[in-house]
């Protein structure tokens, strides 16, 4: 058989089957379990870095212009996109201060969208980086007598693994400022926020977010996990690889009550969990590699234990033929949720070490472990399902993926002496990754946006908007103004208008 | 315009009924070609090809969802493309990773009896994908009916890429084994 005949076959498999999938295709908003929307908004962003064609001859063919392609379904709106990094707010302060106003200028430097070519195993690749430079510079004036020393935030729509360049580097004055950070909850975990905050699409969800007081909570303290629970940990496993056992796996059997018990689990490969009669299992393979035996796998039990639990040993996942020789520590102990969580916080942590990349990893171990904790605590109660209408599984390694990646507000805040009767002038500097539709394909669209006012309690009395290094790109839409060919590249906003934004293309460069 | 109301105009014979179809899917066949050619050319191609057997075909077909009916068209039309000029240029598509993924199940061998059995396949393997849970399903479906990323699967299904990556490679293995017991040689 040649694997034509399946893909042959599948093309003839019945419609019900196909239109399953057609809608979630088609649809605009991600599905799956509420703590994993986030991690795939962060996989989409993945597409952002675009490597445009082959050979240098053909290299432009997906970057070029669309022409009318793509236009069916993007309708272009510069509101909603598939993978959105959100808008750039503007600064703000802690609590009102009546006497400040503030001037704002915000530039997009497009400079990241000119052309490198990179020689790859001899082959010439033309790359460029859909980032644009955005410096946001505020002229802030005290017009009262007296020296005042205020607490600014300047918010910053992204995630814990943004690259470091796109988190913002603030100077006062030309020179940098000290920064706290202070981390918002990801927007699935906000009681009563709805199914439209879950996935942030749109500024307009962002808007809605910050409406609901979402400022406030990034300030709030960490709930506790002082539950108890009985953990079950699965160690020193064995059961060596051959032509009768392909891939030997070990198999935790059980039986529990969902009516009385939450199971969470972590480091399974899969999992079982027959609804009706309570018959589970969590599945995983034994590691053949050295670096593999001091393996462990957690399943934690929230409420009445399990029962019958047995640990048995298979050829290979497919948990049909048992393996004798196959077999594993299993230990049962109880703690508190807190505890068992931090230990596998920390675990998760030294294994993968991707988030360490991130300028915003630099928060203390602890913090991590709380905004786990408060992810975790939003998916503690039995019976919750998913957007499917299915029950979810408990991994806490998606949990974990999705504390790290999934959209939020942070909010940078600091401490600025405002002489009296004079002004300061505030910058936030950073690279922003444009918001994209149909990421990597040949109808992308990459868009960068920006708010008035949104969530400031500034007095604005005048905002513009600039780009530089416009040459490298081609503004396809937008509702700034701009018209570099003309010479238009600094426009005044318009304050009553809440949100600016622009899509753009690569220019071929020849 | 909805779905009938096309169809409507392709039993009656008004040229409107492509123009329609144009605006409606062009988007959408033109994805599903993308993923299995890699080529905006041959896809052009492709489309042109599906809005002519979409006139050909109706009447006397009357597809309740014209999406589906669409897309199996694109899709088949599209890999034959595929096969054509494969042996010309090798191809960087999802169609041809889709290729060397499911090697995993098969052997890659052909014979006259199993090229008779494609009927007997097409209905085992109906039977498999009932039997998956409907994010299995999904996730199968999304990745080899058509021939989208790894990524954008499971962007859409709400998972991570490595999950999708380890379930598709777990639902590749059951695969195989069904197969084996329906009695198709690897």
């Amino acid at each position: 058989m040649r694997s034509e005949e399946i893909l042959d076959a599948l093309g003839s498999i019945d419609d019900d089957l196909i239109e399953q999938v057609n809608g979630l295709r088609e649809s605009k908003k991600k599905r799956g379990r509420r703590w994993i929307l986030q991690t795939a908004v962060a996989v989409a962003a993945c597409f952002c870095l675009v490597v445009v064609g082959g050979k240098v001859w053909d290299s432009f063919r997906l970057g070029g212009n669309p022409g009318n392609l793509g236009t069916a379904n993007g309708a272009g709106d510069g509101e909603t996109y598939d993978c959105y990094t959100g808008p750039v707010f503007p600064l703000s302060t802690l609590e009102e201060c009546p006497g400040l106003s503030a001037e704002r200028n915000i530039d997009f430097d497009f400079s990241p969208y000119k052309t490198k070519v990179e020689n790859i195993d001899g082959e010439k690749w033309e790359q460029y980086d859909s980032k644009s430079i955005i410096t946001d510079e505020y002229q802030v004036k005290n017009s009262s007598p007296e020296e005042k020393t205020v607490t600014f935030l300047y918010p910053v729509a992204g995630s814990l693994d943004n690259e470091p360049e796109e988190n913002p580097v603030v100077r006062i004055d030309g020179k940098e400022a000290e920064t706290e950070l202070h981390i918002g909850p990801c927007p699935a975990e906000i009681s009563g926020a709805g199914e439209d905050l879950e996935e942030l699409n749109s500024w307009k969800e962002y808007k809605a977010l910050v409406e609901s007081g979402y400022q406030r909570m990034a300030f709030d303290a960490f709930p506790v996990l002082d539950k108890r629970v009985i953990v079950y940990e699965l160690s020193q496993m064995h059961g060596e690889e051959s032509e009768e056992a392909p891939a030997p796996a070990l198999n935790l059997e059980f039986r529990t009550d969902f009516k009385h018990t939450q199971l969470f689990s972590y480091n399974f490969n899969g999992e079982e969990n027959d609804y009706d009669s309570g018959k589970c299992s969590r599945g995983i393979f034994i590691s053949q590699d050295e670096s593999g035996k001091d393996e462990k796998a957690y399943l934690i039990v929230l409420g009445e234990d399990i029962k019958e639990p047995v640990l048995q040993g298979y050829t290979d996942m497919g948990f049909e033929k048992k393996m004798e020789q196959a077999g594993g520590t299993l230990k049962r102990y109880e703690c508190s949720l807190d505890e068992i969580f931090s230990n596998i916080v920390k675990e998760d942590l030294a294994k993968e070490k991707g988030w360490k990349n991130s300028d915003f990893s630099d928060i203390p171990i602890e913090t991590f472990i709380s905004l786990a904790a408060e992810q975790l605590d939003g998916e503690i109660g039995i019976f919750r399902k998913n957007a499917d209408g299915e029950y979810y599984n408990g991994s806490l390694e998606e949990l974990f993926m999705n504390v790290y990646s999934c959209s939020r507000i942070m909010y940078l805040t600091f401490d600025v002496k405002l002489p009296g009767e004079g002004s300061v002038t505030i910058t936030a500097s950073m690279r922003r990754e444009a918001s994209t539709d149909n990421a990597g394909s040949i109808e992308q669209r990459n868009a960068y946006d920006m708010v008035t006012r949104l969530g400031s309690v500034l007095d604005f009395t005048e905002q513009s908007a600039s780009v530089t290094n416009a040459e490298y790109i081609e503004i396809t839409k937008q509702n700034f103004g701009f018209a570099p060919e003309k010479g238009i590249t600094k426009v005044t906003l318009d304050l009553k208008k809440e949100h600016y934004f622009m899509e753009v293309q690569k220019k071929l460069q020849r | 315009m909805k779905d009938e109301e096309i169809v409507a105009l392709y039993w009656e014979r008004d040229e409107q009924a492509v123009l329609q179809t144009k605006e409606k899917y062009e988007h959408y066949l033109t994805k599903i070609s993308y993923n299995i050619l890699a080529d905006l050319e041959d896809c052009r191609e492709c489309v042109n090809d599906t809005y002519l057997a979409a006139w050909n075909s109706m009447p006397e077909h009357r597809p309740n969802v014209l999406s589906t009916y669409l897309g199996r068209m694109i899709r088949q039309i599209s890999i034959d493309v595929f096969r054509k000029k494969t042996s010309q240029k090798r191809r960087d598509s999802e169609y041809a990773l889709s290729l060397e993924e499911l090697e995993d199940v098969v052997s890659g061998g052909v014979s006259p009896e199993q090229a008779l059995e494609a009927d007997r396949l097409k209905e085992s393997l109906s039977s498999f994908l009932r039997g998956l849970s409907g994010e299995e399903r999904k996730l199968f479906i999304g990745r080899y009916y058509f021939f989208d990323s790894l990524k954008r699967t499971a962007d859409y299904l709400g998972m991570s890429e490595g999950k999708a990556k380890s379930m598709l490679y777990r639902i590749r293995m059951r695969l195989k084994e069904y197969l084996v017991k329906e009695g198709f040689e690897p």
